[in-house]
């Protein structure tokens, strides 16, 4: 049972949430977003009415061309280029070295929140031309990009970001079973536990459909945390019932995404399908709107 | 899968291709404009005009901006206006791309200093204007605006006076209100006293101001007074007011004397001269006729016009001719308002001011000439009403009166008496029309006796009649009596001398009338004792005259009446002195106790000599001695 690979790092939440490109994403925004809010007075410039704003205090440093505003915009630039790296580690067989997919998928992440953030004050919130094409590409691509990671935590893998196969996927199932048998070590309370992954995890004969994948998963984590509150209730010690809880969360997850790891799969390719072109999209418009920038003389570091 | 991946990107890339040449097609420019431009500039979208204001690698620059605004690029040059400091981009104050409506222009109208900037100072009424710029840049360009009045405001002189407004006008006053900056005193007709105040339109009739006529007063005023006085209002008139005090009266058909000098116009004229003319023929026209009618002549019959009062009245044309002390009375002496009780005859007065109460009515026809007309009856009927038996007209008080009859009762004593000293008043209330005492007193009834007059002092210690004791001749009624024969005590000896007092002494106590303090007059006692004093001590009992006369208390001689006593007034005691056996002794007496002459002595030796024998020879001294 020891050659069973584990699945993807569930049991710390806190441990996860270091690691996580999403979380660090978040408080990168909302840093920058209160920082160029407060600090730099873009409360009250972005709330000044468009026709005057130009007259605004804070016009001169927060406009698209100011020291601030054009920054944004480069920083911003650099890090919607960030995430391409990713693709180069998984692509390219020089960088396979370089670090765990993982890793890269969460820099990936990071950058994919923290880029259009930054693009956002770039534009000082208006949105004009076909500028505004790249722009409105970009924000499907960052929402895109969460539904497919929604997607993609649910192909189990290796710790090494590897796929398991199915045989892999139900030894670990077992092995969690097991480790939940030890820990249980009651028949009564064995039985309690059965009984609530048979509510949380469909049976194999039960129709796959996507509305019932979304809604379970969304209702999975309230149903666990009722479970283990009855588990309080019937005198379950605490460590049993956070063990309990550990374990059943990572042993359903398995047997849910091994229950849709089809479907899942189907619309992981779909949906890189519909990521990529859209980043293309914004690549080009982007390149353009900065050859256009430089061709009038807006170089950067010139802000007069 | 496969498939489906490359029905995707062809979606997609169809959805981008015909999203950018729908747009391209409405316009291209639109797709590369970071934002509409303003509406002043809206001539300048699209791609192809870029250039115009977009420079290769030089962003937008001035020389660009200046080359279409022309005018501004003139004033920078010139150093004038708002540019006149102006110098980098403009674009560092002007932005571009902010939408249709963008504001090109940033304008703090607050901090702008338009005196400052564009020398034009807005003060009074243009302080208004500095925060409504649109009410004299009435287009889009501010350097359109001229610092002429006419460029904002209609010349409603048309052009008359010429274009500086600012001979009359002034920004502190409203347009209407010129007359608060034209100084009129550089016209030819200069405004003073009440025509300062007069607004201009009232002279300056329908804006014109050149030409108006003002050699007369009726050139803008009319002629009121009908028919007409003359040109020369000035005569009467001033320019502060048309309401004069210096209206020559003489020219008029009541020329002013004595105290309508001094009357105020309006005290006669209530309504102006020019509209009611006043008739002067008879006073009452302005006076009130505060004799309610007694009087059909004019007024002048006894008013002058020096005063009201004081007019000189002949009385000696009516029945009563006013004589010497009559004659200096003022008229009101004796002519009094009517009294309340006979308003009905004389009616009532009409108020000599409008709104004042009517004066009471003077009644002059209703006195007769019979004295009590004005005086006061002071013998309240009395002595009947021929007032002129007792006084006259020269002094109403009587000096002298001789009693025709009474004979001597007014004659001695009474002849030096005053009238008031016998008639006294017996009504003391005052007159309530005269406010003095009325003489009340009574003269016919009056009583002759003397108590009438006179207090009896006696307290009617004697019933006959005071002349039976007093007489009129003598002074201060002193008493002429016969004492012998008027009453039962003759005064002999020395009682003829004796004054009444020493015997009639003043008493306090009851007395026949009452009780008071007089001199007892009746009931002094006949005896010696009713006056003297018992130096005896009640020792002798008989008679004071079995020892005394009137003639004189001393005892020259007696003779003891006494056989024991006799029989002893031999030898030495018919020799000796009464004070040789009766000695002033202190002890008691029948009377009392005290010091008198002991007249009851012994008849033993030893009453009067001592005992040398010391009682060794026995009391009876006469078996050895002899007086």
């Amino acid at each position: 049972m020891s050659a069973v690979p584990a699945s993807r790092p569930a049991p710390s939440r806190l441990a996860g949430l270091v690691t996580s490109g999403v979380a660090w994403g978040f408080v990168a925004t909302a840093l920058i977003t209160a920082w160029v809010l407060l600090g730099l007075g873009g409360r009250a410039y972005y709330g000044t009415d468009l026709a005057v704003r130009a007259y605004a205090p804070a016009h001169r440093l927060l406009r698209p061309s100011g020291p601030a505003g054009q920054s944004f915009g480069l920083v911003g630039t650099v890090l919607m280029v960030m995430p391409f790296a990713y693709m180069a580690r998984k692509r390219l067989s020089g960088m396979k070295g370089a670090g765990t997919l993982k890793h890269w998928l969460e820099l990936h992440l990071f950058c994919g929140i923290v880029g259009p953030v930054l693009v956002t004050f770039h534009t000082a919130f208006k949105f004009n031309g076909i500028i505004a094409a790249a722009y409105w590409s970009m924000v499907t691509v960052m929402l895109s990009g969460f539904v497919g990671r929604y997607l993609f935590v649910r192909i189990p893998r290796s710790i090494r970001g590897n796929e398991l196969t199915r045989a892999e996927l139900d030894a670990r199932a077992y092995d969690l079973h097991d480790q939940l048998a030890l820990t249980v070590d009651s028949d009564r309370l064995m039985q309690e536990v059965e009984a609530f992954e048979a509510t949380v995890v469909p049976a194999d004969s039960a129709r796959r459909s996507l509305a019932g994948q979304l809604t379970g998963d969304i209702l999975f984590g309230r149903r666990l945390h009722a479970f283990v509150g009855r588990l309080e209730a019937e005198g379950v010690p605490p460590t049993v019932r956070d063990d309990i809880a550990r374990v059943t969360r990572e042993r359903v997850s398995l047997l849910r995404a091994r229950f849709h790891l089809e479907r899942t799969k189907e619309l992981f390719q779909l949906w890189h399908v519909f990521h990529l072109p859209l980043v293309y999209l914004l690549l080009v418009i982007a390149a353009a709107h900065i050859a256009l920038a430089l061709y009038m003389g807006y170089v950067p570091f010139r802000w007069s | 899968m496969r498939r489906v991946q490359q029905i995707l990107i062809a979606v997609l890339t169809a959805w981008a291709i015909a999203a950018g040449a729908g747009t391209a097609r409405a316009q291209l420019g639109s797709l590369l404009s970071p934002g509409p431009l303003a509406r002043p500039h809206a001539s300048l979208e699209g791609v192809a005009n870029c250039a115009k204001c977009h420079e290769q690698g030089r962003r937008v620059t001035a020389q660009k901006c200046l080359a279409c605004h022309q005018p501004i690029a003139q004033r920078i040059a010139r150093k004038v206006g708002v540019h006149k400091d102006a110098g980098g981009e403009c674009v560092l104050c002007h932005a571009e791309h902010a939408g249709v409506n963008g504001e090109l222009r940033p304008f703090d109208q607050k901090a702008f200093d338009h005196a400052a900037v564009t020398g034009f100072a807005l003060t009074g009424k243009h302080v208004l204007g500095a925060q409504q710029c649109a009410a004299c840049h009435k287009g889009r360009s501010f350097v359109d605006a001229s610092p002429a009045c006419a460029a904002c405001h209609t010349d409603v002189h048309k052009p008359s006076l010429g274009s500086n407004c600012t001979t009359c006008h002034s920004t502190q006053a409203a347009f209407t209100a010129a007359s608060t900056a034209f100084d009129h005193n550089t016209a030819a007709f200069r405004l003073n006293g009440a025509h300062t105040k007069v607004a201009c339109a009232s002279c300056h009739i329908g804006g014109v101001f050149k030409g108006v006529k003002f050699a007369s007063c009726v050139n803008c005023h009319k002629e009121p007074h009908q028919p007409s006085l003359g040109s020369s209002c000035t005569t009467c008139h001033t320019t502060d007011s048309w309401r004069t005090t210096n209206v020559n009266h003489q020219r008029t058909s009541f020329p002013l004397v004595g105290a309508h000098t001094k009357v105020a116009c309006a005290t006669c004229h209530k309504q102006s001269a020019t509209k009611v003319t006043l008739k002067s023929d008879t006073c009452a026209s302005c006076h009130a006729d505060v004799h309610a009618g007694q009087f059909k002549q004019d007024c002048k019959a006894c008013h002058n016009e020096t005063a009201w009062k004081g007019g000189r009245f002949d009385h000696a044309t009516t029945t009563f001719a006013l004589r010497a002390k009559h004659a200096p009375l003022t008229c009101d002496a004796c002519h009094r308002p009517a009294a309340a009780s006979r308003p009905e005859r004389l009616g009532t007065a009409a108020p000599v001011r409008a709104g004042a109460a009517a004066p009471p009515v003077v009644d002059f026809r209703g006195l007769k000439t019979t004295c009590v007309s004005c005086h006061v009856d002071v013998h309240q009927g009395e002595l009947g009403t021929s007032c002129e038996t007792c006084h006259s007209d020269a002094a109403f008080a009587v000096r002298a009166y001789t009693h025709k009859t009474g004979g001597p009762f007014f004659a001695a004593q009474h002849v030096a008496l005053t009238c008031e000293q016998c008639h006294t008043s017996l009504a003391p209330a005052r007159s309530a029309r005269t406010g003095t005492a009325p003489l009340a007193v009574r003269f016919a009834a009056a009583e002759r006796g003397c108590v009438s007059c006179h207090k009896d002092i006696h307290l009617g210690q004697f019933t006959a009649r005071c002349e039976t004791c007093h007489s009129v001749e003598t002074a201060k009624f002193a008493v002429t009596i016969d004492h012998a024969r008027q009453t039962s005590f003759a005064l002999t000896g020395k009682h003829g001398a004796v004054a009444c007092r020493e015997c009639h002494k003043v008493e306090t106590g009851r007395f026949p009338a009452a009780t008071g303090t007089a001199v007892r007059l009746k009931g002094v006692g006949a005896t010696c004792v009713s006056c003297h004093k018992d130096v005896h001590l009640g020792q002798l009992v008989a008679n004071c005259e079995s020892c005394h006369t009137s003639d004189t208390f001393h005892l020259a001689t007696y003779a003891h009446k006494s056989k024991t006593v006799l029989a002893l007034m031999t030898g030495a005691h018919a020799r000796a002195s009464c004070v040789d056996c009766h000695k002033a002794t202190t002890g008691r007496f029948p009377a009392g106790t005290g010091t008198a002459i002991r007249f009851t002595t012994g008849t033993a030796c030893v009453s009067c000599h001592v005992d040398q024998h010391r009682g060794g020879l026995g009391p009876n001294c006469g078996n050895c001695h002899r007086p």
